[in-house]
């Protein structure tokens, strides 16, 4: 690898200048920079979005997707079940409700014992799609698709999918990869990440 | 048969690459090593500001808030892991100007942050608030900010119980750990200045709330804050597949994840030139 001395000198002044600059600088202050007594915090007029009672359906559009969904619960491994109908999608109920704050989860499976099922095409979704979810009222909470990650079961990542957040978001999750025969199962899973809109 | 065996090997070389920057540049979920910071004005009588956030080191922001008046907060950002510089300037000022207020965060990851400008206008300071609260299960956490210039001693009551006796102006208390429960929250100053709201504090949520001087009297502001899950979250992955679409032993499928685009079209090439169809 070629050796860059003067590129080297070149980054460390120009770190060096950017941490004085912001600091540096004439002293420009607005002429009605000063104390202001009297100033109020006014509510702020946003309204909160609606929240939505236990989710009974799930629509992608883009992938021509509508399905109602079963409730998921873990298993007494603490592993989470899934659907019993591979043309069902599951919520895991124990966890958030999608629309709340935090990351609602939703598991369907990408083939039956036949062929396609629910999730079939869920790999294809890209940034951007509209995921809606609905409740027994028909009240609708709309989720936009932030990305698409596949990870290998072994290594899970439990924290990204689980873990809590600021607003409302989405996980949609089924399989993918390499089928392992021994095992009967799909190496990998295919995780949808999608915010509340 | 060699050849398939090294173009299988550069396949999986470069679809765990893709995976990889797909990881690392997530726009919209936190990665492991990422946190959140939001950002705030809780300064009475210091007029709009305009807050910029660096990543430290570098001049240009990554983030500017114009306009950020008292009483403002902006919502949690998501950063990577690492050190950034906070800066306030009045509205409008040049970006080149110096700053007023400044102040560094070093954001770990899973963890949470505000960083607020607290304080009269004479002695206003950037305080950095940790917001991560390791709450056991099934409790709620909440904390209280006295952002009230008219009243600056306060006593705070949540249920009914103390919970801040003597809460100065421009002071946030630790968060305190509570029975989960809709409360009400009541602060009052002298002369039965007195304000209250209903807080709803569910199992593994952190609250913040917020004294503020409002066009009537004081206000209360109640924010929830990042907190932890309610239940601890499954093990490991899930088995959405029974094998009905899976060929004989093909090799994994790729997929063209938005950022990962060069690694992806470099995959297809080498597969299409392994494939005989």
């Amino acid at each position: 690898m070629t050796h860059h001395p003067q590129k080297a000198v070149l980054a460390v002044c120009a770190l060096v200048l950017s941490a004085c600059t912001s600091q540096a600088g004439p002293a420009v202050t607005p002429s009605n920079w000063k104390a202001a007594p009297g100033q109020v915090a006014v509510p702020s007029s946003a309204r909160a979005a609606a929240r939505l009672d236990e989710p009974v359906r799930l629509s992608i559009p883009s992938l021509d997707v509508q399905t109602e969904l079963e409730r998921l619960a873990t298993g007494a491994d603490g592993v989470l079940g899934t659907p019993r109908d591979p043309a069902k999608a599951g919520w895991y109920a124990a966890g958030v409700r999608p629309g709340d704050q935090g990351p609602a989860v939703i598991a369907g499976h990408v083939d039956s014992r036949t062929g396609p099922a629910v999730f079939a095409r869920l790999r294809e979704l890209r940034r951007g799609a509209e995921v809606l979810v609905a409740d027994a009222r028909g009240r609708t909470a709309r989720f936009t698709v932030d990305e698409v990650r596949v990870h290998a079961k072994a290594a899970f990542p439990t924290a990204e999918v689980y873990g809590p957040t600021p607003d409302a978001q989405l996980r949609l999750i089924t399989c993918g990869g390499a089928f392992d025969r021994a095992r009967g199962h799909y190496r990998d899973n295919v995780i949808v990440y999608a915010t509340r809109t | 048969m060699a050849n398939t065996v090294l173009v299988r090997r550069a396949c999986t070389v470069l679809v765990s690459g893709a995976a990889v920057l797909a990881l690392s540049a997530a726009p919209g979920t936190a990665a492991p090593g990422e946190g959140y910071v939001r950002l705030a004005h809780l300064s009475p009588d210091t007029p709009a500001v305009d807050v910029y956030l660096y990543t430290a080191g570098k001049k240009t922001p990554r983030l500017v808030l114009r306009h950020v008046g008292y009483g403002v907060l902006s919502p949690y950002q998501r950063l990577g892991g690492g050190r950034y510089t906070v800066a306030m300037r009045p509205a409008d000022a040049p970006a080149s100007s110096k700053p007023v207020l400044s102040t560094n965060v070093r954001v770990r990851g899973g963890a949470s942050y505000t960083v607020a400008g607290m304080g009269p206008y004479k002695g206003i300071k950037l305080d950095v608030l940790d917001d991560t609260v390791d709450l056991p299960a099934g409790r709620a956490g909440l904390r209280l900010i006295a952002a009230s210039l008219k009243q600056p001693g306060l006593k705070v009551t949540a249920g009914g119980t103390d919970i801040a006796p003597g809460l100065r102006f421009g002071t946030a208390t630790p968060y305190r750990e509570m029975a989960p429960g809709a409360l009400k929250v009541r602060a009052t100053g002298a002369k039965d200045a007195a304000v209250s709201a209903k807080v709803a504090l569910t199992a593994g949520s952190a609250h913040t709330v917020i004294v503020l001087d409002g066009p009537k009297g004081l206000r209360l502001l109640d924010l929830r804050d990042v907190g932890r899950g309610a239940v601890p979250p499954p093990r490991g992955g899930v088995d959405t597949g029974l094998g009905g679409m899976a060929g004989n032993g093909s090799p994994s499928p790729w997929w063209p994840a938005a950022l990962a685009a060069p690694f992806a079209l470099a995959a297809v090439a080498l597969l299409r030139r392994r494939r005989t169809r």
